[in-house]
């Protein structure tokens, strides 16, 4: 008996000897290979993506917003039987039968079924219960404003990557870091966080305001639509700006497209045609060269030409005014938009002199607007004009400037002579709302004294008065200003100017209560038919626009300010 | 004499074990408080995101709801409300 106790002794006490041992080796002299293999089993490293920033307009709404959605995926490896569940998938998804028993059949352990799905798709699949099926959450970009403001924002791609436009521009702001996070899993596999998420790892994608209001950019891409409709046009744009900080409220082309769609059915409408597209200005050119004759002292406004009644030779070229003129002072003839009146003002002054006013409107250069794929001009060197060229040029043919060119250079001529660099972000915030970057007006260069700015503006508004080519972009109760261009396009077969392809153009802007312009407006219309002249297709769009944008802008007209004074002094 | 040493030592012994074994239970109860937190934290975290996204979705319902094209289509359609023209809006001044 007492041996058989020995024994029992003896084996537990072996035992507990190999159990100490045993703990000895893993807890004292190998403890880095249990810490390591726990850590494999039970601590794993977890990616999150980050959340793409949000972009707002100026009074803080949306335009842009990411939100989670589920995408459907397979592995093939333990789908059963390929061609009943892509038959079945299919059906709930409306995707293509063939294509998915294909992804269904291959051997691969992971393949896309359809990224981006709804939540009513997403339901459909689940109920059908297949094994092999797995769902995750992604990142889906959406934008409330669509076709609106589709060509500025631009569009991400399946994986969240800026493609065009802002979206693109602003890649790098807007996505953010991934975060990696240390997590610690039971067996189960669920998730207990025995490490915190740092602060500093949280890195979601900054947001960004941009200087648009998207009440104007509805406002303009209608108007845009209808008019191009309206005059069977190829294409159009608008730029509705600031004219003392060059801030852009709107920007509009059309055609556009659907960015809640995100696929390329139709590449035309996916150009902001008001920062890519040049084209020859026309007439919208005068007002530059008149300034810069009157700011150079080259010319006074009283001074008269002999229009020619119409038709004048020029060097064996003949150049034709849309009405007979015959004397002309030099603020008539951009009211009346002659080109002969502005040839034969232009002729003593030297090609040089003139690109050098174009230079320094800021028409050679691009604009150096916030936005990609801003071209330069397509202007000669003035070395090479001829004598003809040089009167092309005086009445806007013979070169190209882009939209954005164009309104910046509008407004340093009624601003008081300051070209401001145009700008569409306004600044960019953290996720908590900090703001880290502010985007300030700057001031390019000084380009016209405020007595000539001043000079050119009242020009500029005699042309919107009774007889002006733009006075059908007169509205009752304000000053309006602006220059009309109707520039005839190149044939690319001939490449001669086009006898029915035309580029309507308008730029005007508003003069509030105050008596300082408030808003500036570019209208080009591309290719109208059968009317082509800009005082019958770009200003009546420009007059609906300010009527709309008045209440918003909240632009006190200038009429009823003569009368309240006329009142006041009564008293 | 040895065992009544040994008798002496009982106490002692007895706190000392039990000592150690409510050492021992505090050490697995507060590693298991330190798990059930930890699943807390896990489900808040989850709980957090889900209303951030849920948020992020009615932002956009919201914005999408006030977008322009669709106020316009309602003003004109639904409550036949038309845009004034210049002619037939009249600028009140508050100060007369």
């Amino acid at each position: 008996m007492a041996g058989r106790v020995k024994i029992a002794q003896f084996f537990f006490v072996a035992l507990l000897a190999l159990i100490g041992i045993r703990a000895f080796d893993l807890q004292i002299l190998r403890p880095d290979t249990i810490i390591s293999m726990a850590h494999k089993r039970f601590d794993h490293t977890i990616k999150l993506s980050p959340n793409r920033g949000t972009i707002y307009d100026k009074s803080g709404q949306p335009l842009a917003i990411s939100l989670e959605v589920k995408s459907i995926a397979a592995n093939p490896r333990l789908i059963e039987n390929p061609s009943w569940a892509a038959s079945k998938i299919a059906g709930k998804l409306h995707i293509g039968k063939q294509p998915l028993k294909k992804k269904l059949s291959s051997d691969k352990y992971f393949v896309w079924i359809k990224r981006h799905a709804t939540p009513d798709e997403v339901e459909a699949v689940k109920a059908l219960n297949i094994r092999g099926i797995g769902y995750y959450n992604e990142a889906k970009r959406f934008y409330p404003e669509s076709e609106s403001l589709a060509n500025v924002l631009g569009i991400v791609g399946i994986d969240g990557q800026g493609l065009e436009g802002i979206e693109l521009l602003f890649d790098r702001v807007l996505k953010g870091k991934p975060r990696h996070i240390e997590v610690h899993k039971d067996g189960l596999g669920r998730i207990i966080y025995a490490r915190g998420l740092p602060s500093d790892e949280k890195k979601d994608g900054n947001t960004l305001w941009l200087t648009i209001d998207r009440r104007m950019q509805y406002i303009a891409s209608s108007k845009l639509e209808k008019a191009v409709r309206k005059n069977n046009a190829s294409s159009g744009f608008i730029i509705i700006t600031n004219p003392t900080t060059g801030e852009i409220y709107a920007m509009a082309s059309y055609p556009s497209f659907n960015p809640n769609i995100g696929k390329y059915k139709r590449l035309d409408g996916h150009k902001n045609r008001g920062i890519v597209d040049i084209f020859e200005p026309g007439s919208v050119i005068k007002p530059f060269f008149i300034s810069w004759g009157l700011d150079n002292r080259v010319f006074k406004p009283t001074q008269s030409i002999f229009c020619e009644k119409g038709a004048y030779t020029y060097h064996r070229t003949t150049i034709h005014d849309h009405e007979k003129y015959g004397w002309l002072p030099v603020r008539d003839i951009v009211k009346y938009s002659s080109n002969i009146g502005m040839v034969k003002l232009f002729d003593p002054v030297h090609a040089v002199d003139m690109y050098s006013c174009l230079k320094g409107f800021g028409m050679v250069s691009p604009s150096g607007i916030d936005y990609p794929g801003e071209p330069s001009a397509l202007i000669r060197n003035p070395q090479n004009w001829t004598i003809v060229d040089k009167a092309n040029v005086a009445f806007g043919q013979g070169f190209a400037v882009s939209g954005i060119q164009l309104i910046t250079a509008f407004n340093a001529l009624v601003n008081g002579g300051m070209l401001m660099r145009p700008y569409l972000i306004e600044h960019i915030a953290d996720t908590t709302g900090k703001e880290i970057q502010c985007f300030r007006p700057t001031i390019i260069s000084k380009v016209l004294s405020k007595e000539t700015s001043d000079e050119i503006t009242s020009i500029l508004a005699s042309v919107c008065s009774k007889g002006g080519t733009a006075e059908a972009a007169n509205i009752k109760n304000y000053r309006i200003f602006g220059k009309t261009g109707t520039s005839q396009k190149i044939d690319p077969l001939t490449g001669a100017y086009s006898k029915k392809d035309y580029t309507a153009t308008f730029m005007g802007g508003v003069i509030d209560g105050g008596g300082k312009p408030k808003l500036t407006m570019i209208v080009s219309i591309d290719e109208p038919r059968p009317y082509y002249y800009a005082s019958i297709v770009a200003c009546p769009v420009f007059k609906e626009i300010v009527e709309e944008c008045a209440s918003i802008m909240d632009l006190n007209p200038s009429i009823t300010v003569a009368r309240k004074e006329v009142k006041d002094e009564g008293i | 004499m040895k065992t009544g040493t040994a008798r002496a030592h009982l106490p002692l012994f007895v706190t000392l074990l039990l000592f150690f074994m409510v050492w021992a239970l505090f050490h697995v109860w507060s590693r298991h408080m330190a798990t059930e937190l930890g699943y807390e934290i896990s489900e808040r975290q989850s709980e957090k995101e889900q209303l951030i996204s849920d948020n992020k979705s009615l932002r956009l319902e919201i914005s999408t709801l006030k977008s322009s094209k669709r106020l316009e289509l309602i003003a004109k359609h639904e409550l036949g409300l038309k845009t004034p023209t210049s002619e037939q809006v009249v600028y009140l001044w508050l100060d007369e």
